[in-house]
Protein backbone atom coordinates (compact mmCIF):
# COMPACT_ATOMS: atom_id res chain seq x y z
CA UNK A 1 0.00 0.00 0.00
CA UNK A 2 1.27 3.16 -0.88
CA UNK A 3 2.52 5.47 1.82
CA UNK A 4 0.41 8.45 1.85
CA UNK A 5 2.66 11.60 1.01
CA UNK A 6 1.77 15.25 1.93
CA UNK A 7 3.92 18.10 0.63
CA UNK A 8 3.48 20.89 2.00
CA UNK A 9 4.41 24.67 2.67
CA UNK A 10 7.31 24.29 4.68
CA UNK A 11 6.92 27.74 8.23
CA UNK A 12 8.41 30.57 7.48
CA UNK A 13 11.88 29.18 9.32
CA UNK A 14 12.23 25.95 7.75
CA UNK A 15 12.01 27.65 4.37
CA UNK A 16 14.58 29.90 5.30
CA UNK A 17 16.77 26.84 6.39
CA UNK A 18 17.82 25.42 3.04
CA UNK A 19 19.20 22.46 4.50
CA UNK A 20 16.02 20.78 5.65
CA UNK A 21 13.90 21.05 2.61
CA UNK A 22 12.25 18.11 1.96
CA UNK A 23 12.12 14.64 2.79
CA UNK A 24 14.96 12.26 2.13
CA UNK A 25 13.41 10.02 -0.27
CA UNK A 26 15.96 7.38 -0.21
CA UNK A 27 15.17 6.88 3.38
CA UNK A 28 11.53 7.00 3.02
CA UNK A 29 12.11 4.34 0.27
CA UNK A 30 13.95 2.35 2.16
CA UNK A 31 11.68 2.13 5.13
CA UNK A 32 8.72 -0.79 5.06
CA UNK A 33 5.95 1.18 3.20
CA UNK A 34 3.58 -1.58 4.36
CA UNK A 35 4.32 -0.96 7.94
CA UNK A 36 4.28 2.66 7.99
CA UNK A 37 1.03 2.07 5.99
CA UNK A 38 -0.67 0.09 8.22
CA UNK A 39 0.22 2.42 11.12
CA UNK A 40 -0.81 5.06 9.03
CA UNK A 41 2.13 7.25 9.10
CA UNK A 42 2.16 10.24 6.27
CA UNK A 43 5.10 12.01 5.38
CA UNK A 44 5.07 15.64 5.25
CA UNK A 45 6.70 18.15 3.23
CA UNK A 46 8.58 19.57 6.21
CA UNK A 47 10.73 16.45 6.68
CA UNK A 48 8.69 14.33 8.77
CA UNK A 49 6.59 11.67 9.30
CA UNK A 50 3.85 11.23 11.46
CA UNK A 51 0.51 9.50 12.45
CA UNK A 52 -0.73 11.46 15.07
CA UNK A 53 0.81 10.15 17.84
CA UNK A 54 4.65 9.80 17.35
CA UNK A 55 6.58 11.75 14.81
CA UNK A 56 10.09 10.74 13.22
CA UNK A 57 12.36 13.49 11.36
CA UNK A 58 13.43 11.72 8.04
CA UNK A 59 15.79 14.72 6.05
CA UNK A 60 19.30 14.57 5.88
CA UNK A 61 21.35 12.43 8.53
CA UNK A 62 17.73 11.29 10.46
CA UNK A 63 17.42 7.82 9.07
CA UNK A 64 15.27 5.59 11.33
CA UNK A 65 14.58 1.78 10.82
CA UNK A 66 11.08 0.61 11.51
CA UNK A 67 10.21 -3.23 12.32
CA UNK A 68 7.23 -4.98 11.37
CA UNK A 69 5.19 -4.53 14.82
CA UNK A 70 5.84 -0.89 14.05
CA UNK A 71 9.01 0.62 16.56
CA UNK A 72 11.48 2.27 15.49
CA UNK A 73 14.86 2.56 15.82
CA UNK A 74 17.07 5.09 15.81
CA UNK A 75 14.35 7.70 15.67
CA UNK A 76 14.65 11.32 16.31
CA UNK A 77 11.75 12.75 17.27
CA UNK A 78 10.15 15.43 15.79
CA UNK A 79 10.52 17.94 18.75
CA UNK A 80 14.27 17.41 18.80
CA UNK A 81 15.99 20.67 19.24
CA UNK A 82 17.92 20.77 15.97
CA UNK A 83 18.38 24.08 15.47
CA UNK A 84 20.56 26.51 17.27
CA UNK A 85 20.01 28.88 19.66
CA UNK A 86 19.15 32.02 18.47
CA UNK A 87 18.57 36.17 19.39
CA UNK A 88 15.31 34.60 21.40
CA UNK A 89 17.04 32.14 23.10
CA UNK A 90 19.79 34.21 24.43
CA UNK A 91 17.70 36.93 25.23
CA UNK A 92 15.25 34.80 27.38
CA UNK A 93 18.48 33.62 29.20
CA UNK A 94 19.97 36.76 29.44
CA UNK A 95 16.21 38.29 30.83
CA UNK A 96 16.07 34.82 33.06
CA UNK A 97 19.80 35.87 34.58
CA UNK A 98 18.66 39.49 35.58
CA UNK A 99 14.99 38.47 37.04
CA UNK A 100 16.96 35.66 39.47
CA UNK A 101 19.38 38.25 40.32
CA UNK A 102 16.52 40.61 41.06
CA UNK A 103 14.98 37.60 43.46
CA UNK A 104 18.42 37.98 45.86
CA UNK A 105 17.67 42.15 46.06
CA UNK A 106 14.08 41.49 46.51
CA UNK A 107 14.71 39.58 49.70
CA UNK A 108 16.75 41.83 51.04
CA UNK A 109 14.84 44.85 50.50
CA UNK A 110 11.54 42.47 52.28
CA UNK A 111 13.87 41.98 55.34
CA UNK A 112 14.46 45.71 55.26
CA UNK A 113 11.05 46.90 54.91
CA UNK A 114 9.29 44.21 56.32
CA UNK A 115 10.41 44.04 60.03
CA UNK A 116 8.68 46.01 62.23
CA UNK A 117 9.99 48.47 64.52
CA UNK A 118 6.75 49.72 66.10
CA UNK A 119 4.07 47.87 67.74
CA UNK A 120 1.46 46.74 64.91
CA UNK A 121 -1.67 49.55 65.15
CA UNK A 122 -4.96 48.16 64.69
CA UNK A 123 -5.57 50.50 61.20
CA UNK A 124 -2.15 50.22 59.95
CA UNK A 125 -0.79 46.51 59.50
CA UNK A 126 2.35 45.51 58.42
CA UNK A 127 1.52 42.94 56.03
CA UNK A 128 0.21 45.40 53.12
CA UNK A 129 3.84 46.80 52.87
CA UNK A 130 5.30 43.16 52.60
CA UNK A 131 3.15 42.28 49.94
CA UNK A 132 5.04 44.81 47.27
CA UNK A 133 7.93 42.78 47.28
CA UNK A 134 6.01 39.46 47.65
CA UNK A 135 4.91 40.23 44.01
CA UNK A 136 8.06 41.01 42.70
CA UNK A 137 9.29 37.53 43.66
CA UNK A 138 6.20 36.29 42.19
CA UNK A 139 7.21 38.27 38.30
CA UNK A 140 10.64 36.98 39.15
CA UNK A 141 9.86 33.41 39.28
CA UNK A 142 7.71 33.72 36.08
CA UNK A 143 10.04 35.61 34.34
CA UNK A 144 12.82 33.00 34.97
CA UNK A 145 10.97 30.31 34.07
CA UNK A 146 9.41 32.35 31.07
CA UNK A 147 12.72 33.08 29.94
CA UNK A 148 14.67 29.74 30.07
CA UNK A 149 12.07 27.93 28.42
CA UNK A 150 12.61 30.84 25.55
CA UNK A 151 15.69 28.62 24.70
CA UNK A 152 13.65 25.66 23.60
CA UNK A 153 11.39 27.63 21.28
CA UNK A 154 14.61 28.64 19.67
CA UNK A 155 15.70 24.98 19.37
CA UNK A 156 12.91 23.00 18.95
CA UNK A 157 12.29 21.49 15.25
CA UNK A 158 8.78 21.84 15.83
CA UNK A 159 7.03 24.03 18.56
CA UNK A 160 6.38 21.81 21.66
CA UNK A 161 5.70 23.02 25.16
CA UNK A 162 8.89 25.21 25.56
CA UNK A 163 6.18 28.20 23.35
CA UNK A 164 3.55 27.34 25.98
CA UNK A 165 5.56 27.90 28.83
CA UNK A 166 7.59 30.74 27.42
CA UNK A 167 3.69 32.74 26.81
CA UNK A 168 1.81 31.38 29.81
CA UNK A 169 4.45 32.68 31.96
CA UNK A 170 4.80 35.93 30.31
CA UNK A 171 0.84 36.65 30.64
CA UNK A 172 1.26 35.20 34.25
CA UNK A 173 3.65 38.29 35.13
CA UNK A 174 1.03 40.76 33.55
CA UNK A 175 -1.20 40.95 36.14
CA UNK A 176 2.16 40.32 38.84
CA UNK A 177 3.65 43.54 37.91
CA UNK A 178 0.41 45.18 38.30
CA UNK A 179 -0.58 43.88 41.56
CA UNK A 180 3.05 45.26 42.81
CA UNK A 181 2.40 48.59 41.17
CA UNK A 182 -0.71 48.86 42.78
CA UNK A 183 0.48 47.24 46.30
CA UNK A 184 3.51 50.29 46.00
CA UNK A 185 0.74 52.99 45.90
CA UNK A 186 -1.44 51.61 48.11
CA UNK A 187 0.98 51.47 50.64
CA UNK A 188 2.67 54.68 50.06
CA UNK A 189 -0.71 55.84 51.10
CA UNK A 190 -1.38 53.90 53.78
CA UNK A 191 1.45 54.98 55.09
CA UNK A 192 1.60 58.74 54.43
CA UNK A 193 -1.61 58.83 56.47
CA UNK A 194 -0.35 56.82 59.22
CA UNK A 195 3.03 59.48 58.73
CA UNK A 196 0.13 62.52 59.16
CA UNK A 197 -2.22 60.58 61.14
CA UNK A 198 -1.57 62.67 64.48
CA UNK A 199 -3.07 66.08 63.01
CA UNK A 200 -5.51 64.39 60.84
CA UNK A 201 -7.21 62.96 63.77
CA UNK A 202 -7.09 65.96 65.80
CA UNK A 203 -8.52 68.30 63.27
CA UNK A 204 -10.72 66.04 60.58
CA UNK A 205 -11.63 63.00 63.30
CA UNK A 206 -10.41 59.22 62.50
CA UNK A 207 -12.69 59.04 59.71
CA UNK A 208 -13.85 60.84 56.65
CA UNK A 209 -14.55 61.02 53.57
CA UNK A 210 -11.59 59.93 51.68
CA UNK A 211 -11.56 56.85 53.57
CA UNK A 212 -14.58 55.96 51.89
CA UNK A 213 -12.35 56.07 48.82
CA UNK A 214 -9.62 53.90 50.35
CA UNK A 215 -12.26 51.35 51.07
CA UNK A 216 -13.66 51.51 47.69
CA UNK A 217 -10.88 51.60 45.30
CA UNK A 218 -9.28 48.16 45.80
CA UNK A 219 -12.26 45.86 44.94
CA UNK A 220 -12.75 47.08 41.01
CA UNK A 221 -8.81 46.58 41.40
CA UNK A 222 -8.79 43.37 42.30
CA UNK A 223 -11.73 42.48 40.03
CA UNK A 224 -10.18 43.21 36.87
CA UNK A 225 -6.23 41.83 37.56
CA UNK A 226 -7.80 38.74 39.86
CA UNK A 227 -10.49 37.68 36.12
CA UNK A 228 -7.01 37.77 34.16
CA UNK A 229 -5.46 35.12 35.66
CA UNK A 230 -8.17 32.72 36.73
CA UNK A 231 -6.36 29.40 37.51
CA UNK A 232 -6.75 27.13 34.46
CA UNK A 233 -8.81 23.48 34.87
CA UNK A 234 -8.84 23.06 31.56
CA UNK A 235 -7.07 20.18 30.49
CA UNK A 236 -3.37 20.02 29.32
CA UNK A 237 -4.51 17.50 26.66
CA UNK A 238 -2.01 16.97 23.62
CA UNK A 239 -3.25 17.58 20.46
CA UNK A 240 -0.41 17.59 18.67
CA UNK A 241 -0.57 18.76 14.96
CA UNK A 242 2.66 17.85 13.41
CA UNK A 243 2.06 18.87 9.85
CA UNK A 244 -0.88 17.83 8.98
CA UNK B 1 -8.41 35.62 31.31
CA UNK B 2 -5.79 34.80 29.32
CA UNK B 3 -4.78 31.74 31.27
CA UNK B 4 -8.02 29.63 31.45
CA UNK B 5 -8.11 29.03 27.93
CA UNK B 6 -6.85 26.35 25.81
CA UNK B 7 -2.39 26.49 25.15
CA UNK B 8 -1.87 24.18 23.00
CA UNK B 9 -3.39 25.97 19.74
CA UNK B 10 -0.19 27.62 19.90
CA UNK B 11 1.83 25.09 19.32
CA UNK B 12 0.41 24.38 15.86
CA UNK B 13 3.26 26.08 13.77
CA UNK B 14 4.96 23.70 12.16
CA UNK B 15 4.16 25.18 8.79
CA UNK B 16 2.86 28.31 7.31
CA UNK B 17 -0.36 26.57 6.88
CA UNK B 18 -1.06 25.48 10.13
CA UNK B 19 0.52 28.58 11.18
CA UNK B 20 -2.33 30.50 10.08
CA UNK B 21 -5.63 28.02 10.53
CA UNK B 22 -4.73 26.96 14.13
CA UNK B 23 -1.95 28.92 15.73
CA UNK B 24 -2.87 32.66 15.20
CA UNK B 25 -5.95 32.50 15.95
CA UNK B 26 -5.73 31.18 19.30
CA UNK B 27 -3.25 33.39 20.22
CA UNK B 28 -5.21 36.42 18.89
CA UNK B 29 -8.28 34.92 20.59
CA UNK B 30 -10.88 36.99 22.56
CA UNK B 31 -9.80 36.38 25.41
CA UNK B 32 -6.32 37.57 24.95
CA UNK B 33 -8.06 41.13 23.52
CA UNK B 34 -10.24 41.18 26.52
CA UNK B 35 -7.44 40.08 29.13
CA UNK B 36 -5.46 42.91 27.57
CA UNK B 37 -8.15 45.63 28.17
CA UNK B 38 -8.56 44.77 31.58
CA UNK B 39 -4.97 45.34 32.46
CA UNK B 40 -5.49 48.90 30.88
CA UNK B 41 -8.63 49.05 33.34
CA UNK B 42 -6.67 47.83 36.00
CA UNK B 43 -3.32 50.55 34.88
CA UNK B 44 -6.09 53.43 34.77
CA UNK B 45 -7.15 52.41 38.54
CA UNK B 46 -3.45 52.55 39.63
CA UNK B 47 -3.12 56.18 38.09
CA UNK B 48 -6.32 57.53 39.55
CA UNK B 49 -5.92 56.32 42.91
CA UNK B 50 -2.41 58.18 42.98
CA UNK B 51 -3.99 60.99 41.39
CA UNK B 52 -6.42 60.56 44.57
CA UNK B 53 -4.11 60.23 47.19
CA UNK B 54 -2.02 63.07 46.35
CA UNK B 55 -5.22 65.25 45.53
CA UNK B 56 -5.81 64.52 49.58
CA UNK B 57 -2.59 64.99 50.93
CA UNK B 58 -0.25 67.24 48.49
CA UNK B 59 -0.76 71.02 48.09
CA UNK B 60 -3.80 71.98 45.72
CA UNK B 61 -3.60 73.56 42.39
CA UNK B 62 -6.30 75.28 40.46
CA UNK B 63 -6.89 74.32 37.13
CA UNK B 64 -6.49 71.03 34.99
CA UNK B 65 -3.35 72.01 33.55
CA UNK B 66 -1.05 72.79 36.84
CA UNK B 67 -3.05 70.40 38.65
CA UNK B 68 -1.25 67.73 36.42
CA UNK B 69 2.27 69.66 36.88
CA UNK B 70 1.38 69.36 40.89
CA UNK B 71 0.54 65.92 40.86
CA UNK B 72 3.81 65.15 38.37
CA UNK B 73 5.74 67.04 41.58
CA UNK B 74 4.25 65.74 44.49
CA UNK B 75 4.09 61.85 43.39
CA UNK B 76 7.14 60.00 44.05
CA UNK B 77 9.70 59.10 41.63
CA UNK B 78 9.30 55.72 41.99
CA UNK B 79 6.11 55.56 40.71
CA UNK B 80 6.56 58.60 37.95
CA UNK B 81 8.90 55.93 36.33
CA UNK B 82 7.61 52.27 37.10
CA UNK B 83 3.36 53.59 35.78
CA UNK B 84 4.53 54.55 32.39
CA UNK B 85 6.35 51.49 31.99
CA UNK B 86 4.00 49.29 33.25
CA UNK B 87 1.76 51.11 30.67
CA UNK B 88 4.03 50.00 28.04
CA UNK B 89 3.37 46.30 28.91
CA UNK B 90 -0.23 46.68 28.97
CA UNK B 91 0.03 48.51 25.06
CA UNK B 92 2.13 45.55 24.10
CA UNK B 93 0.11 42.85 25.83
CA UNK B 94 -2.69 44.79 23.97
CA UNK B 95 -0.98 45.18 20.33
CA UNK B 96 0.16 41.73 20.32
CA UNK B 97 -3.42 40.34 20.64
CA UNK B 98 -4.13 42.22 17.50
CA UNK B 99 -1.50 41.69 15.57
CA UNK B 100 -0.32 37.96 15.15
CA UNK B 101 3.77 39.61 13.95
CA UNK B 102 4.92 40.88 17.41
CA UNK B 103 2.88 38.01 19.31
CA UNK B 104 5.02 36.59 21.85
CA UNK B 105 3.37 32.81 20.53
CA UNK B 106 4.53 33.37 16.76
CA UNK B 107 7.62 31.71 16.84
CA UNK B 108 8.92 33.87 14.15
CA UNK B 109 8.67 36.65 16.10
CA UNK B 110 11.32 39.19 15.90
CA UNK B 111 13.01 39.51 19.54
CA UNK B 112 12.90 43.16 19.25
CA UNK B 113 9.34 43.24 20.01
CA UNK B 114 8.90 40.67 22.61
CA UNK B 115 11.91 41.64 25.06
CA UNK B 116 11.75 45.51 24.64
CA UNK B 117 8.16 45.85 24.89
CA UNK B 118 7.58 42.80 26.89
CA UNK B 119 10.50 41.88 29.38
CA UNK B 120 12.29 44.86 29.41
CA UNK B 121 10.16 47.36 30.78
CA UNK B 122 9.00 44.33 33.85
CA UNK B 123 12.50 44.05 34.61
CA UNK B 124 13.40 47.55 34.66
CA UNK B 125 10.46 47.87 37.08
CA UNK B 126 11.81 45.63 39.21
CA UNK B 127 15.05 47.62 39.41
CA UNK B 128 13.18 50.63 40.17
CA UNK B 129 11.70 49.19 42.90
CA UNK B 130 14.62 47.75 44.39
CA UNK B 131 16.51 51.39 44.21
CA UNK B 132 13.78 52.75 45.84
CA UNK B 133 13.93 49.97 48.17
CA UNK B 134 17.64 50.49 49.03
CA UNK B 135 17.45 53.97 49.19
CA UNK B 136 14.32 54.49 51.28
CA UNK B 137 14.58 53.85 54.88
CA UNK B 138 12.54 51.54 57.05
CA UNK B 139 8.95 53.19 57.23
CA UNK B 140 9.17 52.14 60.95
CA UNK B 141 12.25 54.11 61.74
CA UNK B 142 10.47 56.91 59.50
CA UNK B 143 7.98 57.42 61.37
CA UNK B 144 10.48 57.12 64.97
CA UNK B 145 12.20 59.41 63.75
CA UNK B 146 9.49 61.75 62.74
CA UNK B 147 7.83 61.21 66.73
CA UNK B 148 11.61 62.10 67.76
CA UNK B 149 11.71 65.38 65.74
CA UNK B 150 8.76 66.08 66.81
CA UNK B 151 9.61 65.63 70.68
CA UNK B 152 12.27 68.08 70.03
CA UNK B 153 10.05 70.78 68.34
CA UNK B 154 7.93 70.54 70.91
CA UNK B 155 10.24 70.90 73.70
CA UNK B 156 12.16 73.76 72.16
CA UNK B 157 8.98 75.49 71.65
CA UNK B 158 8.30 74.81 75.65
CA UNK B 159 11.53 76.11 76.11
CA UNK B 160 12.71 73.17 77.92
CA UNK B 161 16.52 72.63 77.91
CA UNK B 162 18.82 70.53 79.23
CA UNK B 163 16.36 67.91 78.82
CA UNK B 164 18.10 64.79 80.11
CA UNK B 165 18.05 61.53 77.45
CA UNK B 166 15.99 58.80 78.42
CA UNK B 167 18.32 56.53 79.47
CA UNK B 168 19.32 59.39 82.07
CA UNK B 169 17.03 58.13 84.64
CA UNK B 170 18.41 54.48 84.93
CA UNK B 171 21.90 55.62 85.49
CA UNK B 172 20.65 58.27 88.35
CA UNK B 173 19.64 55.22 90.76
CA UNK B 174 22.02 55.79 93.72
CA UNK B 175 19.64 55.78 96.59
CA UNK B 176 18.84 52.28 96.14
CA UNK B 177 20.23 49.62 97.76
CA UNK B 178 21.38 46.38 95.90
CA UNK B 179 18.01 44.39 96.22
CA UNK B 180 15.77 47.59 94.53
CA UNK B 181 18.68 48.28 92.21
CA UNK B 182 18.28 44.87 90.68
CA UNK B 183 14.75 45.58 90.91
CA UNK B 184 14.65 48.74 88.64
CA UNK B 185 17.11 47.08 86.58
CA UNK B 186 14.63 44.01 86.10
CA UNK B 187 11.71 46.00 85.91
CA UNK B 188 13.37 48.74 83.18
CA UNK B 189 14.53 45.12 81.23
CA UNK B 190 10.98 44.48 80.55
CA UNK B 191 9.79 41.48 82.97
CA UNK B 192 6.83 42.29 82.10
CA UNK B 193 3.46 42.79 83.73
CA UNK B 194 3.87 40.23 86.50
CA UNK B 195 7.50 42.52 87.51
CA UNK B 196 5.57 45.37 87.85
CA UNK B 197 3.05 43.74 89.97
CA UNK B 198 5.44 42.17 92.04
CA UNK B 199 6.92 45.29 92.39
CA UNK B 200 3.85 47.30 92.79
CA UNK B 201 2.58 44.40 95.54
CA UNK B 202 6.00 44.84 97.50
CA UNK B 203 6.00 48.22 97.48
CA UNK B 204 2.64 48.84 98.95
CA UNK B 205 4.08 46.23 101.67
CA UNK B 206 6.57 48.86 102.27
CA UNK B 207 9.62 47.45 101.75
CA UNK B 208 11.03 50.68 100.42
CA UNK B 209 14.03 51.76 102.67
CA UNK B 210 12.76 54.81 104.89
CA UNK B 211 15.79 55.52 106.76
CA UNK B 212 17.09 58.84 106.36
CA UNK B 213 20.87 57.57 106.04
CA UNK B 214 19.79 55.51 102.74
CA UNK B 215 18.80 58.33 100.87
CA UNK B 216 21.69 60.78 102.00
CA UNK B 217 24.58 59.03 101.87
CA UNK B 218 24.92 57.63 98.20
CA UNK B 219 28.64 56.03 98.43
CA UNK B 220 27.87 54.41 102.16
CA UNK B 221 27.47 50.36 101.74
CA UNK B 222 24.32 50.02 102.82
CA UNK B 223 23.21 47.50 105.97
CA UNK B 224 23.18 44.20 105.43
CA UNK B 225 20.29 43.67 108.20
CA UNK B 226 17.72 45.36 106.28
CA UNK B 227 18.31 42.70 103.69
CA UNK B 228 16.50 40.38 106.18
CA UNK B 229 13.43 42.46 106.88
CA UNK B 230 12.90 41.92 110.13
CA UNK B 231 14.70 44.71 111.75
CA UNK B 232 13.34 47.18 109.12
CA UNK B 233 9.80 46.29 110.15
CA UNK B 234 10.89 46.95 113.64
CA UNK B 235 12.17 49.89 112.97
CA UNK B 236 9.26 50.99 110.89
CA UNK B 237 6.67 51.77 113.44
CA UNK B 238 8.95 53.61 115.15
CA UNK B 239 9.79 55.82 112.45
CA UNK B 240 6.27 56.25 111.40
CA UNK B 241 5.76 57.18 114.70
CA UNK B 242 8.14 60.13 114.59
CA UNK B 243 7.42 61.28 110.99
CA UNK B 244 4.00 61.96 111.65
CA UNK B 245 5.01 65.62 111.80
CA UNK B 246 6.83 65.43 109.04
CA UNK B 247 6.35 66.68 105.47
CA UNK B 248 3.32 65.48 103.43
CA UNK B 249 4.99 63.02 101.01
CA UNK B 250 6.99 60.89 103.31
CA UNK B 251 3.55 61.01 106.12
CA UNK B 252 1.79 59.63 103.42
CA UNK B 253 3.89 56.41 103.11
CA UNK B 254 4.69 55.87 106.96
CA UNK B 255 1.11 56.31 107.65
CA UNK B 256 0.50 53.64 105.20
CA UNK B 257 3.65 51.42 106.67
CA UNK B 258 2.18 52.25 110.15
CA UNK B 259 -1.20 50.70 109.31
CA UNK B 260 0.33 47.79 107.70
CA UNK B 261 2.71 46.94 109.98
CA UNK B 262 1.08 44.35 111.76
CA UNK B 263 1.00 42.51 108.34
CA UNK B 264 4.65 43.02 107.70
CA UNK B 265 5.74 41.61 110.64
CA UNK B 266 4.05 38.12 110.04
CA UNK B 267 4.78 38.30 106.63
CA UNK B 268 8.42 38.63 105.61
CA UNK B 269 8.98 40.71 102.80
CA UNK B 270 9.96 39.51 99.24
CA UNK B 271 13.94 38.81 99.38
CA UNK B 272 15.52 39.20 96.56
CA UNK B 273 18.36 35.84 95.76
CA UNK B 274 18.68 36.41 91.95
CA UNK B 275 17.06 37.94 88.59
CA UNK B 276 15.74 35.11 88.87
CA UNK B 277 13.48 35.10 91.25
CA UNK B 278 11.24 38.15 89.79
Amino acid sequence: MQLLQVSQMLSARQASDSATVGVNETTLNNLDQKTLGYFNYTSYGNGTLSNGSSCFLIFNEYVPTVFPNGTFVNGTSCYFPYYPVEKRGSLGLAFATLFAISIMFTLVNLSKHGRLYLPQEKRFRAIGRRWQWYWMLFVAVCGIISGVSAVDVDRDYLQNIAIILQNFFFYLMMPGILACVWEGVRHWYVHGTQFGATYTNIFLGAHSKKDKYTIMIPSPFHKMTDAEPKNSTCPWYSTYSHGS
Amino acid sequence: MNITRSWTGIESQGSLQMTNMIAKPSATDKRFKAGGFLALIAWCIICYSLQHSIHYYKPRNRGPFWSFIGFIRSAPVRFLLTIPLLGVVVGYAIASSFMWTINIGNENVNSAWLYGLGYAPVILIIIINEIAGIIEPNEDRRLIQQRADRGQAIDAELGIRNKKPAWWKAASGHGLTTEQRLKALTTEIGGGRATTQNIGRTMELGNMPTRPQDEDDPFRDPDETTLLGDKGSERRPGLGGSDRDGDSGRGNSSATTTTLTSRTSQIPPQRVRSMLDI
